[in-house]
């Protein structure tokens, strides 16, 4: 690892076996899933702490029926 | 086999809420999470993240909650497409009223005498249901009830051309027409009738003056009495709030609730109309506030829990879904999609609020696009560098205060409503730190009672 200025620079070297005649989509995933293990400040998902409130997916009333008694703006 | 795709954070604002909590709130929909604070930059470290293995259950659920987008597309479940056609028709079927209301934001005496004809009316709810299953026809003025037999013209003749179609009808009335034959034709129609009153004393309705005989208060007294099996059944009362009726809300909506009245909704009072020279009358953004913690300190206390005040609920719900209904407290509002006026001189409009030509949507289609367009310009043009929204965390849950609104304050769309504004930077904020906070939640439970009884229940517990 390298400092230049204010930004740390990191330099990777990764060798990876893969079958001569793999696909580059492939290759691509099996590199991607090196790359992913190896980072070093990889979350631990588990110790985050997220809360809301669950949705409801397309409300069941719509439009002015919802507001009834309302004037239709504000 | 594909590529796993990239998730990352969705453009969010945080809160810093009680109890050493965090909320995350999306900047272009609803979608909000909290989080304790320390955690915070960590969560933002994870991303973006990518992986071919089950999604960790944190990831899945701020993609459940809106706040991840996958390759740079947001969770399409959580994000609320425009409507195709609109789903709302107000009809302003007169310029005229009985009352002398003297804040009314709708007269002009060029209109006063502008009356709709039934052929237009019915060719207008046509033009929308060739292209949609349902609508919602509300009948406005004026007063409306001036013109009853065009309504009830109006009903039979839609109800026979369009048997298989979804159409619900409301009326905004102050009343004094209400006989016992108008009665019965709206409850055999299922109307939805919102009753106009200020308040529950002589004072508090100052400016609902008529011109001679009982006070606007007396003649719903009388209607109450006589109707009061329909009132609990399909009436409303919408109050404008001004200097004179502020005080007397708390006692207003307790009035309201021991006659069994099931809604109360909100008009802070703008200086349109007859009312351009009232800004003695009108609220400031403080004493607006002061209106919100009123009410909100009595369903903190259970004294209000039957009636919906409807102002509040409309903005409780956009933490419980990311398709607002109401059609103001969200943005852009129902005025860039499903909302269409017909005014009592036959125009289009996209609102009625403000009478305005930002709000004409002409006579051909690609003027309306282009007057709709207009709407969604100012949404993200508030997003993006609107002085009050840019910054505000509450974005996504607010949608950048009513543009009518902003007009009437300001003369221009792209402003916002400073009283808007205010109570949204107020009520979020409170109902948040209640959802963090160990305990009750009496304004949560408010809107769950509610959200009950206007449709599906929804649940309410930490993901």
């Amino acid at each position: 690892m390298a400092s230049e200025g204010g930004t740390k620079v990191f330099s990777i070297s990764i060798d990876v076996s893969v079958p001569a005649d793999m696909s580059p989509e492939d290759m691509a995933q099996r590199l991607e899933g090196v790359v992913a293990k190896s980072r070093p400040d990889r979350v631990d998902f588990s110790k985050l702490t997220i809360r809301t409130i669950p949705r409801e997916l397309g409300a069941a009333a719509a439009g002015y029926d919802t507001r009834l008694w309302e004037k239709a703006t504000c | 086999m594909g590529l796993a795709p990239t998730y990352n954070l969705v453009a969010h604002r945080t809160l810093r809420l009680p109890e050493g909590h965090l909320a995350l709130l999306a900047r272009q929909s609803t979608a909000w999470a909290t989080v304790p604070a320390e955690q915070y930059d960590d969560l933002v470290g994870a991303f973006p993240w990518r992986g071919s293995e089950d999604l960790p259950a944190s990831v899945q659920q701020l993609w459940d909650a809106g706040l991840l987008s996958s390759d740079g597309a947001p969770n399409p479940a959580t994000v609320r497409a425009p409507a195709r056609a609109p789903t709302s028709l107000l009809v302003k079927l007169t310029g005229a009223c009985d009352y002398t209301c003297t804040y009314c934001y709708d007269f002009e005496p060029s209109r006063w005498s502008a009356k709709l004809q039934p052929a237009q009316i019915v060719e207008a709810i046509a033009g929308i249901l060739r292209r949609s299953a349902g609508l919602s026809v509300v009948f406005h003025g004026g007063e409306p009830l001036l013109r009853f037999k065009t309504i009830a013209e109006v009903v039979t003749r839609v109800r026979s051309d369009w048997p298989d179609k979804a159409i619900r009808f409301a009326i905004q009335t102050n009343g004094s027409r209400l006989t016992p034959e108008i009665v019965e034709f709206l409850d055999a129609n299922d109307f939805s009738v919102g009753l106009s009153l200020d308040a529950h004393t002589e004072a508090g309705n100052q400016h609902r003056t008529v011109r001679r005989g009982p006070s606007s208060l007396q003649r719903i007294e009388t209607f109450l009495a006589r109707f009061p099996d329909f009132v609990r059944r399909r009436c409303g009362v919408v109050a404008v709030v001004s200097k004179a009726s502020a005080a007397d809300l708390p006692a207003f909506a307790l009035w309201l609730q021991e006659r069994g009245i099931s809604g109360l909704s909100l008009s802070f009072l703008d200086t349109e109309g007859r009312g351009d020279a009232m800004d003695d009358q009108k609220l400031s953004p403080e004493e607006a506030v002061a209106v919100y913690s009123d009410l909100v300190r009595l369903i903190r206390n259970r004294a209000i829990d039957g009636l919906a005040i409807r102002t509040l609920l409309s903005r409780m719900a956009n933490l419980f879904t990311f398709t607002p209904t109401d059609f103001c407290h969200r943005g852009p509002c129902a005025a860039a999609d499903e909302f269409l006026v017909l005014d009592a001189e036959g125009k289009k409009r996209s609102c009625d609020c403000v009478y305005d030509g930002y709000f004409e949507l002409g006579s051909r289609e690609t003027d309306e696009q282009a007057a709709r367009e207009a709407i969604r310009h100012r949404h993200a043009w508030l997003e993006r560098e609107g002085p009050s929204c840019a910054k505000c965390p509450l974005f996504g849950l607010c949608g950048g205060t009513c543009v009518a609104k902003a007009i009437s304050v300001h003369g221009v769309p792209e402003a916002v409503d400073p009283v808007g504004c205010a109570v949204v930077r107020y009520f979020y904020p409170q109902l948040l730190a209640e959802f963090v906070q160990d305990g009750e939640t009496p304004l949560l439970d408010y809107y769950r009672r509610h959200s009950r009884a206007m449709q599906d229940p929804i649940a309410l517990a930490p993901i």
